[in-house]
């Protein structure tokens, strides 16, 4: 052709195309076969992620540049509507805070009146979300910490506005975090306007997910408040998880088609945490 | 009669190593899956199964998407499996695609992206359980879109390659271009 110089070997050609394409293929499948049973690419990918850490952290750097830019360049009034609005918040917060301490102290006297075990204080880890992984058949974000800050597989993610998610890996540095709107994701639920429990699975493709295996006597209406069940124990109880956002009612004996939408959103909150499960609990 | 723009120096083997670390550093970036972005590395790959069959074969293609496969965290050999069908086919087509004006590459190379991706879709499916969404249709046309852009631009690298000014520098002697 004609960027090579020399022309075909006449003599030597090797396999034909057709037989390389079927080793290659089977190779594959061998190889797809093996991975699935034993998880042979688990050392492969925890080096090549730390070798790629530094190189994506670096063709990170022009867009987290133009993002502080962008922060650094707002005008004074924005500045001060901000603080002013924080101020506000802070205030109300401060209200809430008190409330909440004396709710906590009155809760543990009670549990510890009625012999409860008493609810750990949950370790955390403050981590910041990088990027979302560039994959369309799955919703996953790269958070930047990992191992090292003792992340592990199953830990919850959560921000200030609900929950986010589930670390699905971990690497060194970095760990990986399925969110809610993952189609392999699924979360025990509690919605408190219908008094029942259910189960959130993503719906993959949009930002949402669907309630499963909803009790069919029960009333759901859109904008019903969602929250975590923590009947799986992984999930702290009481989180918010999201509003109902849709609600089709299904025919004699099937479940209705019951959608919400996430509170949390993590494209615009950048900080979350990750709730330690590994750490030893009383 | 073949257009001039194809006849080109041979790459050196850097040369080819560096196209595809380019193309890998691409599909490395984060860009979340919002928008269909083009498999760069596996356009590489298939310009140099065009231009190139003689050395650019399967085994390359192979273990380019093995890395690809680790990079992304899905099951081991997806993509060695998409990236082996792709290669096959560019090189099956690549006497016929040179010739082409742009419009008809692109329709030869539509269909190739598509059975790649979809490869990869059909395994995701059955392992996974996971659905294809339309980026199936879409991505491949940004693919086929994008190796118009990319075949070019090696094509005109390559030709730079072959100023006479730059392969005196090479030989050793002093340019004016070296300063």
């Amino acid at each position: 052709m004609a960027l090579s110089q020399s022309p075909p070997p006449f003599f030597r050609q090797g396999l034909s195309a057709r037989i390389k394409l079927i080793i290659a293929l089977s190779a594959a499948a061998v190889l797809m076969q093996l991975d699935s049973e034993v998880n042979i690419a688990k050392p492969l990918r925890q080096g090549l992620s730390v070798v790629l850490y530094p190189i994506a952290e670096t063709l990170l750097l022009p867009r987290d540049l133009a993002l502080w830019l962008a922060d650094r360049l707002k005008t004074v009034s924005e500045l001060a509507a901000e603080v002013d609005r924080m101020r506000d918040a802070e205030l109300r917060n401060a209200e809430m805070l008190l409330l909440v301490d004396q709710v906590r102290t009155d809760n543990q006297n009670l549990r510890g009146l009625l012999e409860i075990r008493q609810q750990p204080s949950l370790p955390s880890i403050v981590a910041e979300v990088r990027a979302g992984l560039q994959d369309n058949l799955s919703r996953k974000v790269l958070i930047n910490k990992g191992m090292e800050h003792q992340v592990s597989v199953g830990d919850p993610v959560i921000n200030s506005q609900g929950v986010v998610g589930q670390v699905s890996r971990v690497f060194p540095l970095t760990s990986e975090v399925r969110l809610l709107s993952d189609e392999q994701l699924m979360v025990p639920i509690f919605l408190p306007n219908a008094g029942i429990r259910a189960i959130s699975q993503g719906l993959g493709e949009q930002d949402g997910f669907q309630i499963r295996f909803v009790n069919l006597a029960a009333e759901i209406k859109e904008g019903d408040l969602i929250l975590t069940s923590g009947l799986d124990g992984l999930y702290p109880a009481g989180l918010a998880v999201g509003q109902v956002s849709l609600v089709v009612a299904a025919p004699q004996g099937q479940f209705p088609t019951v959608v919400g939408r996430p509170t949390a959103s993590v494209a615009r909150h950048k900080e979350v945490l990750v709730i330690r499960r590994g750490a030893p609990t009383p | 009669m073949r257009p001039q723009a194809i006849i080109g120096r041979a790459p050196s083997r850097q040369f080819i190593l560096m196209s595809f670390a380019a193309g890998l550093g691409f599909n490395l970036m984060p860009w979340g899956p919002e928008w269909p972005i083009p498999d760069l590395l596996a356009i590489i790959l298939v310009f140099w199964n065009i231009f190139l069959p003689s050395r650019i074969g399967l085994a390359p293609a192979w273990l380019l998407g093995l890395i690809m496969d680790v990079h992304q965290g899905v099951l081991l050999g997806q993509h060695a499996l998409a990236y082996s069908l792709l290669s096959y086919g560019a090189i099956t087509l690549h006497r016929r695609i040179p010739d082409f004006t742009v419009w008809g590459q692109m329709a030869h190379l539509y269909p190739l992206f598509l059975l790649a991706l979809a490869s990869v879709y059909l395994i995701r499916w059955f392992v996974e359980g996971a659905v294809p969404t339309e980026t199936l249709l879409i991505q491949p046309l940004t693919e086929a879109i994008a190796w118009v852009v990319v075949s070019r631009s090696i094509q005109g690298l390559l030709q730079r390659k072959a100023r006479p000014s730059r392969m005196k520098t090479k030989a050793g002697a002093t340019g004016p271009n070296q300063a």
